[in-house]
């Protein structure tokens, strides 16, 4: 990696921590939601600052390129999300139809009460 | 009508005939006033899926006893209102009803026959068992001929009418679907699959339908394409939880 990428890629990862913290702060991310959120964010941050690690790593123990092992860990980190966010989105959608029915079964019995 | 057969065993099982509706204010009287003039013992109930017309308005005027969802719920949201609607007021058999007038409210007491007797737990109101009246159109029943073959195929025996609306459901399966089953269903043939799955029989009777007088028929040019597509995704999405299911229910039911 070149200085200027690894200067580069240190910003976008520093912006993209502030980002999240400041989101944080508005409570506008659960806190299940932002730990998952901040590691991503410091692993981002962690490769420019610590190239030399991550590139022994991948050398001695998988043989190929540094980059490759990080594109498939975000990568991997991203499905892994999705997949969690997908299972999110099922169980409000259950709990939404189960709502529509029952305030509909419920607005029945207080018109009934109210004759 | 042959009710003397029933009579007896009428006086005990509470009988719900849930009419579905959207966006049918135009034959959501006529429909009731139907259901009303055969009446043998049975409460109606029209479950009204969030229309953007009068349809509740007229059910109010009227004095006819209506649910009615906030917002619009997809194709079988209704059915999961009159299920839940029928597990929390005790019904024994719910029977479901098309708003558009398609069905025939002479014809209700064939397909809970059945149900009463014991010898099915789901009833299907067939129209291609003895092909009368109203048989749909070429496209929609080369779907229905490709979901019937492949429902019989896990089921294990023949049902022809897969997407039929004309249904009677049992205590089991009001139980099955209303406390154990939460997901969604997006298609009639993911309901024969998991009441089957959950232990029920499913019987068939030959009924009559009748052309729908008002209002569009869910299925158009355009999902006909998509429609087998989906329809495969959930039998299969069905064939995979098929274990668990059963499973789990049948040591709920135990207890």
């Amino acid at each position: 990696m070149s200085f200027k990428l690894q200067l580069f890629s240190l910003i976008v990862g520093l912006i993209f921590f502030l980002f999240i913290l400041y989101i944080i702060r508005k409570r506008k991310l659960s806190p299940s939601y932002s730990v998952l959120w901040l590691l991503l964010a410091l692993y981002l941050i962690s490769i420019p600052l610590f190239q030399g690690v991550y590139v022994y790593f991948s050398r001695t123990v998988f043989g190929f390129y540094a980059e490759n092992i990080i594109y498939i860990t975000v990568i991997g980190f991203l499905l892994i999300y999705v997949l969690f966010l997908s299972s999110k989105v099922v169980r409000l959608n259950d709990q939404t139809k189960e709502l529509i029915s029952f305030t509909a079964i419920l607005e029945k019995r207080i018109r009934d009460l109210e004759r | 009508m042959n009710l003397e057969l029933t009579k007896t065993e009428l006086k005990n099982t509470k009988i719900l005939v849930a009419v579905i509706s959207y966006n049918e204010e135009k034959s959501i009287k006529k429909v009731y006033d139907d259901l009303n003039e055969n009446n043998f013992g049975y409460d109606i109930l029209i479950v009204e899926n969030g229309s953007y017309d009068n349809t509740s308005e007229i059910c109010r005027i009227n004095n006819i006893p209506y649910i009615r969802h906030c917002i619009n719920d997809d194709i079988n949201g209704t059915w999961k209102s009159y299920l839940l609607y029928a597990y929390l007021n005790n019904y024994d058999i719910v029977c479901q009803f098309d708003g558009d007038g398609q069905h025939k409210a002479v014809e209700i007491h064939k397909i809970i026959e059945p149900i009463i007797k014991g010898e099915a737990n789901q009833v299907i109101g067939s129209r291609f068992l003895n092909n009368k009246g109203f048989q749909s159109y070429m496209f929609r029943r080369m779907g229905i001929n490709l979901f019937s073959f492949l429902i019989s195929l896990i089921i294990g025996y023949k049902i022809k009418d897969v997407t039929s609306g004309f249904i009677a459901f049992d205590r089991n399966i009001i139980n099955f679907f209303s406390r154990y089953y939460k997901n969604e269903i997006n298609d009639p043939n993911q309901t024969h699959l998991l009441s089957h799955f959950s232990g029920a029989k499913i019987k068939e009777v030959a009924v009559e339908m009748r052309e729908r007088q008002h209002g569009k028929s869910l299925y158009n040019i355009f999902n006909a394409f998509l429609y087998p597509i989906y329809g495969m995704v959930n039998i299969a999405g069905c064939l995979l939880i098929k274990k668990q299911i059963q499973k789990e229910w049948r040591k709920n039911h135990e207890l």
